[in-house]
């Protein structure tokens, strides 16, 4: 290729940038193995992994920790590359899977599952979690094949779109209050409590297989990114690569959300982030963005069980709370631009 | 070679007149007329942006409708009149999504798709700024990125919409000339200019527009005329050769307001 060719971007270094976070992830996914409600020493944890002899907690690290580890950055990962196809496809870089109404209609959709379809075992619970996601998405499909619209009233859309389902989403806890209701209201706070092996079976093969086409294909979301006729002007089939990208945006995102819950901010921050950190050029940028979204997610998880053990703090409400801090200093930034 | 057979472009609320027209390769056309005649809408319709409501439009003889999106994009391209770029791509990138009708779906960059960046990026007076973010350009260096752009696309038929806005008077000049050099090349560069002098000077045809129809054609010397000014602009106007190349100048009749309160 090129890249290794030519001067960087000023001040831009891909690929140690995507050194460095992908030595992060897995520093801090093994840090995650020693907090939690049960503290662990260092040789309880390198024995459990390595099967050796000597004190071992297996169930602790192998059974409980290290799945959601696993599942953390899977989650992450999928959160910051929907935001990323979001924000190439509606050119708005306030755009997210949350911000567009996805994540809420995939938790309006399992939570319907699991009040009225308890049978439904939890592996299937991906399934919903796409319908929903798909639903809201459909909306926002529909408004943007009529051609021109604003990418900015396309948000709104979004925005109210998802404002309508949050009220769903109150309403049938409100309809549902009782003592199997707090499981579900601690997963739609974005939590990993209770994930284990099975959940991560059921959404990694999907979630997988998308980031592998999104990584392939990031070159033609770059032309996408270009608007819709500039794209046309360079042969991009704009109605056909706009609706696969915009589907695989909302299955990464349904699916995630299906066994993580609502992670705030994390499909809006970290394609944010890896702009800032490589550039926009999707090739570079969707990987740096999904590590980044799996060292904050499971950066989270991990300080969350670190916190007060044996609490447990939700992924979600540290998530939403660096979140925040971000979203006012980017409107800042993006002000100042103007 | 561009061919309009009775083409109507518009939209359901407003169509332009049916136009039968061809634009000849190795010519620089000009398309003129006042703000809102259609000239946009009529490089929308020949660029497959719009499709014609009737009658057809032929790229190099071929049926623009029965081209593929890829077979399109390397036989026509067009600079549209906005110019925003996604945030963190350099000039060079912006450049080399020229190159994309050229490559696979995986955009990977042949040599001669570096070679064409590179000459593009050069032929644009950018070579210097290759590496800057499109973000920090000026609207001027921006309109000539996306110049650069076009030109890496490289395509038979070329389309500009207002390409010297934005633009000072030396990439004016710069722009135009280029223009010239494309047609000389054998391409068919069709551009919307407002400058009728402008037109006059560097296009080889004139193409006037008014109220959705075509009013005029043919070599500037015999377009440019003071009755078709009035009747095209609804102003009078003086014509005058222009003292460089020879070719027609309007100069409006009205003088300067200020002047007039001065003589009073």
């Amino acid at each position: 290729m090129s890249d290794a060719r030519r001067p960087e971007f000023p001040g831009l270094r891909g690929p140690v940038t995507l050194a460095l976070l992908g030595a992060l992830l897995p520093v801090l996914m093994f840090a995650g193995l020693f907090a939690g409600a049960i503290p662990l020493e260092i040789e309880t944890v390198v024995n459990s992994l390595l099967g050796r002899d000597g004190p071992r907690q297996d169930f602790i690290v192998l059974q409980s920790r290290l799945p959601r580890a696993l599942l953390a950055a899977l989650a992450g990962g999928a959160l910051a590359l929907s935001g990323a196809l979001i924000q190439a496809l509606m050119r708005n870089p306030l755009a997210s899977p949350k911000i567009v109404g996805i994540n809420s209609g995939a938790a309006f959709a399992v939570l319907v599952t699991a009040f009225y379809i308890p049978a439904l075992p939890h592996s299937l619970l991906p399934v919903p979690a796409a319908l929903g996601g798909l639903m809201a998405g459909a909306l926002v499909w529909w408004c943007a094949q009529r051609g021109d619209i604003d990418p900015r009233q396309l948000t709104l859309v979004g925005l109210a779109v998802g404002l309508t389902l949050d009220a769903g989403v109150d309403a049938l806890l409100v309809a549902n209050t009782g003592p199997e209701s707090s499981a579900p209201l601690i997963w739609l706070t974005g939590s990993l409590w209770g994930r284990g092996w099975t959940h991560l079976a059921s959404v990694a093969p999907v979630l997988l297989t998308l980031a592998a086409a999104a990584l392939i294909l990031a070159f033609r979301l770059d032309l996408q990114a270009l608007g819709p006729r500039r794209a046309a002007g360079l042969g991009v089939r704009i109605g056909l690569e706009r609706t696969l990208a915009l589907l695989a945006a909302v299955i990464l995102a349904s699916v995630a959300v299906s066994v993580v819950g609502v992670l705030g901010f994390v499909g809006l921050m970290a394609p944010h982030v890896a702009t800032r950190l490589v550039g926009g050029r999707h090739r570079i940028m969707l990987p740096t963005a999904a590590l980044f979204g799996a060292v904050l997610t499971v950066g989270a998880d991990t300080l969350g069980r670190a916190i007060r053990p044996p609490l447990e703090i939700s992924a979600g409400i540290l998530t939403a709370l660096m979140g925040a801090a971000f979203f006012i200093w980017l409107l800042i930034a993006e002000d100042r631009r103007i | 070679m561009i061919d309009l057979e009775n083409a109507v472009a518009g939209y359901t609320s407003f169509r332009l007149a049916p136009t039968t027209l061809t634009f000849a390769e190795g010519r620089f056309s000009a398309l003129i007329g006042p703000n809102g005649c259609g000239k946009s809408t009529l490089l929308r319709m020949i660029s497959r942006q719009l499709a014609p409501l009737s009658g057809a439009v032929r790229i190099g003889g071929r049926a623009a409708a029965g081209l593929s999106q890829k077979d399109l994009a390397r036989r026509i391209a067009l600079l549209p009149q906005e110019n925003i770029a996604p945030a963190g791509i350099s000039v060079a990138d912006l450049a080399g999504y020229g190159r994309a009708p050229h490559q696979s779906l995986l955009g990977i960059a042949s040599d001669t798709d570096r070679a064409h960046v590179a000459r593009a990026l050069h032929r644009m007076d950018l070579a210097h700024l290759a590496q800057a973010p499109v973000a920090s350009l000026s609207g001027g260096q921006r309109q000539r990125a996306f110049l650069a752009m076009l030109l890496a696309q490289d395509t038979p038929a070329m389309l500009f919409d207002e390409p010297t806005n934005w633009l000072d008077i030396q990439h004016q000049v710069q722009v135009l000339t280029l223009i010239r050099s494309l047609a000389a090349e054998g391409r068919t560069c069709v551009a919307v200019l407002h400058d009728i002098a402008q037109a006059a000077r560097y296009a080889d045809h004139l193409v006037v527009m008014k109220d959705g129809a075509i009013v005029a054609q043919g070599a500037p010397a015999e377009v440019v005329t003071a009755e078709l000014v009035a009747e095209v602009y609804e102003i009078a106007v003086e014509i005058y050769p222009d003292p460089v190349s020879g070719t027609p100048v309007p100069y409006p009749c009205q003088p300067r307001t200020g002047a007039l309160a001065a003589a009073g």
